[in-house]
């Protein structure tokens, strides 16, 4: 496997890491929703590791999904900093300037997944 | 002089702080509402929103209880949002409640609750809203601690984010469940500190009957309108939810003798009136005590 499959590889797992500590963190105070989506993608990824055109749809759709999740996080924080402040504090400092920073994390890691996405198939 | 906290671990010092009830409630609006600094590098806490700003009050609230010899304790908690599709998009919300418990001179595992939340609007002093709650607590907590006999244990809670859904409180009734404590009764008590027609009056929000009889008892005994509304939208009701025996008590805001300045930067040391708060002080006091006192003679 090469040095760039190899990048490819952890971003991917990262990214799906990232949301299974999210559902983990809030199977613990009793919301389940995050965790259920969370081992879906997971999921459909195993099923689809061997499979190269269903893995591509895969991470074309989680992808996506990464893009409008930051996306929405972006746009809320923007209108929450220049259009009307949200009332909700822990909100107004979850999408601040460390909630924007992961944010663009997450982003650009959806652009890289969507736009490798054919390299790493091929290997 | 500071514009805001600058939060952390900075040590919050209550030297010389006031013996007199009276004076100490106006140290303690004084201090949590930003008109005076509450730590020895001049922080002043402006409002008690943000995570720091917060955390610079329960260093302050910790210090007040343990000047009533009260071991403060720390209920840290995480709860999910509202919407579950919130929680896919940001995290939890995150506080802590602080709490202390005067314990029954008798034998007893049943608990009256006494609480105020802590926390603030943005930019907002948060004087009255809930400044003052948290100084009438204290002012009925030292008097009640000079009682000889007690028969319920009293706890003392400070609630964090009563302004974002009754968080604190919530989380705080889900922590007494747990820990499987009887409560008697729960009062909690939200902004007391406007009195423009000065006829001292206070508003009980969906008493219990038998609390409701209570406090009016005490209410006609010294010459004070009760009025009881429907109001459900602050702390008590976290309480009700779960069957406890609540009340809130707040200054008239149904009868709209309240202060105009709620959420706002107008929130502040300034427009509280201390011989209101001392009255409903008094008042508040001599119902816990006639609660923690009733059938003691008879038993």
């Amino acid at each position: 496997m090469s040095r760039n499959i190899n990048t490819y590889f952890i971003v991917l797992s990262l990214s799906i890491l990232a949301f299974i500590g999210k559902g983990v963190m809030y199977v613990l105070i009793g919301s389940y929703i995050p965790m259920i989506l969370s081992l879906l993608v997971l999921g459909v990824f195993l099923i689809s590791r061997k499979r190269n055109k269903l893995l591509l749809i895969s991470i074309k759709f989680w992808a996506i999904a990464l893009i409008i999740w930051s996306l929405l996080r972006i746009l809320i924080g923007s209108l929450n900093f220049f259009v009307k402040p949200l009332t909700e504090n822990h909100l107004h400092q979850q999408l601040g300037i460390k909630g924007t920073i992961i944010s663009l994390i997450f982003l650009g890691t959806g652009i890289y997944l969507l736009r490798k996405r054919h390299s790493y198939s091929k290997n | 002089m500071l514009t805001s906290c600058s939060g952390g671990k900075e040590k919050v010092l209550l030297d010389n702080f006031p013996q007199d009830i009276h004076k100490a409630q106006i140290e303690i609006v004084s201090s949590l509402s930003g008109n005076q600094s509450i730590t020895s590098e001049g922080s002043v806490l402006n409002a008690r929103a943000t995570v720091q700003e917060r955390e610079l009050s329960r260093a302050y609230l910790v210090e007040l209880l343990t000047q009533l010899s009260i071991e403060p304790n720390e209920q840290h908690y995480r709860q999910k949002n509202s919407n579950p599709l919130v929680d896919i998009l940001v995290g939890p919300f995150k506080g802590t409640n602080i709490y202390g418990i005067l314990p029954a001179t008798l034998q007893t595992d049943q608990y009256i609750i006494l609480g105020a939340h802590y926390d603030t609007a943005r930019h907002c002093p948060g004087a009255n809203d809930n400044a003052s709650s948290i100084a009438l607590l204290y002012g009925v907590a030292k008097r009640l601690s000079e009682l000889k006999t007690r028969k319920y244990n009293i706890l003392i809670v400070f609630f964090d984010q009563e302004e974002e859904e009754l968080i604190g409180s919530k989380a705080f009734v889900r922590y007494i469940r747990k820990k499987k404590y009887t409560i008697h009764s729960a009062h909690t008590f939200d902004q007391i500190g406007w009195d423009k027609d000065k006829d001292r009056a206070i508003e009980l929000e969906l008493p219990s009957i038998e609390l409701e009889e209570v406090y009016k008892v005490q209410g006609i005994r010294r010459g004070i309108p009760i009025y009881t509304t429907k109001v459900n939208s602050t702390d008590h009701q976290s309480f009700r939810d779960i069957g406890i025996n609540a009340v809130g008590i707040t200054e008239e805001y149904v009868n709209k003798d309240t202060s105009p300045f709620k959420d706002t930067p107008k929130d502040t040391f300034e427009t509280i009136n201390f011989q209101y708060l001392e009255s409903t002080t008094n008042l508040v006091y001599e119902v816990i005590k006639t609660i923690v006192s009733k059938n003691i003679k008879d038993e």
